[in-house]
């Protein structure tokens, strides 16, 4: 006969697949929470602003993230949309940005309105700038999201550069 | 995202999405917590990308007065429990979610729990969480460090 004992999980292994209700009487989760907030509050005003700055840019990348995963194209998520924010949390005036990714002002200001498109040395910059939070490859596949949008789109150059194709497969 | 099945040590793709309450009466029967009585908490759940199965749930109740999110309640479905459970991963993965969720609200990736007093040493050591009175929490690179392990299958 089996030892029921024996199959029972033990508490590490609860630890590793739940978190059970609270089990705290009312009065007791309303002094827990109490305790938490004022923790809580300590703990934010001894964040630095290094740890914020952390904490913004790791916002960004998965914002980022997600549009990739899940976004339509839109201007207003645009590379340079997200290099604006990614200025906006650095507090940092465009030349100086310029300057530390050593880039000319006025490439950059190119890029910030989507006037110019992105190289693979920019993004390789970008990831490093970001102490390595936000990827090269997020960066680039934001600009190929833009690309992918004018090829689905763009009927005139699709039928122009069909009238190049001689002989296509047809089937059906 | 991944899960380990247990027995071959295969990785299978798995995603985290929200759940409604009617698609939770479908599998409720898997869960021993009732988790149609919730209220006022986010539901999601974890499922298997081939399978369509979900293998995990997770209530989260959202404190955007203390830039927080507290992990209300958190399972694996039955037959992923124990030692001959199939998946390795799933809370794991359910708790670096809702990392990811407190980064994107901008509460620097701070979460929280109220934990099962014989079971708060566990959390620490499996999770990397802190003490806060009766709470756990982690914030900031504590979160990410989990994050990475376990939503971040790239690198």
């Amino acid at each position: 006969m089996k030892d029921k004992k024996l199959e029972k999980p033990d508490d590490l292994e609860l630890a590793a697949t739940r978190v059970y209700p609270h089990g705290l009487s009312a009065t007791e989760k309303v002094a827990a929470d109490a305790e938490m907030k004022r923790l809580r509050m300590i703990r934010l005003g001894k964040t630095s602003e290094n740890q914020r700055l952390y904490a913004e840019i790791l916002r960004l990348k998965y914002q980022i993230e997600d549009y990739l995963k899940y976004g339509k194209y839109e201007d207003r998520h645009s590379f340079g949309a997200f290099l604006r924010k990614y200025l906006t949390i650095l507090n940092r005036k465009q030349k100086d940005f310029a300057q530390e990714i050593n880039l000319p002002p006025t490439k950059l200001s190119q890029l910030l309105n989507d006037r110019l498109d992105v190289n693979v040395a920019l993004v390789y910059r970008l990831e490093k700038h970001s102490g390595g939070l936000i990827s090269a490859t997020d960066w680039w596949n934001l600009h190929a999201k833009k690309i992918e949008a004018g090829i689905l789109f763009d009927q005139a150059t699709r039928e122009a550069e069909g009238k190049n194709v001689k002989r296509p497969l047809v089937f059906g | 995202m991944h899960l380990v099945r247990c027995h071959t040590r295969e990785t299978v793709l798995a995603e985290i999405s929200p759940i409604v309450p009617e698609e939770l009466k479908l599998v409720q029967n898997r869960f021993i917590f009732k988790w149609r009585e919730l209220a006022d908490t986010e539901l999601y759940a974890l499922w298997l990308v081939e399978e369509k199965e979900v293998v995990g749930l997770m209530a989260l109740k959202d404190i955007p007065d203390e830039l927080r999110i507290e992990i209300v309640l958190l399972e694996s479905s039955r037959e992923n429990v124990g030692k001959k459970k199939l998946y390795e991963r799933i809370a794991g993965c359910l708790i670096a979610f809702a990392c990811r969720l407190a980064f994107l609200r901008g509460y620097f990736g701070f979460i929280s729990l109220i934990p099962k007093t014989r079971l708060t040493a566990h959390y620490q050591t499996l999770y990397g969480f802190e003490q806060y009175g009766r709470h756990l929490g982690m914030d900031l690179d504590r979160s990410q460090r989990l994050i990475e392990q376990y939503l971040n299958d790239e690198r």
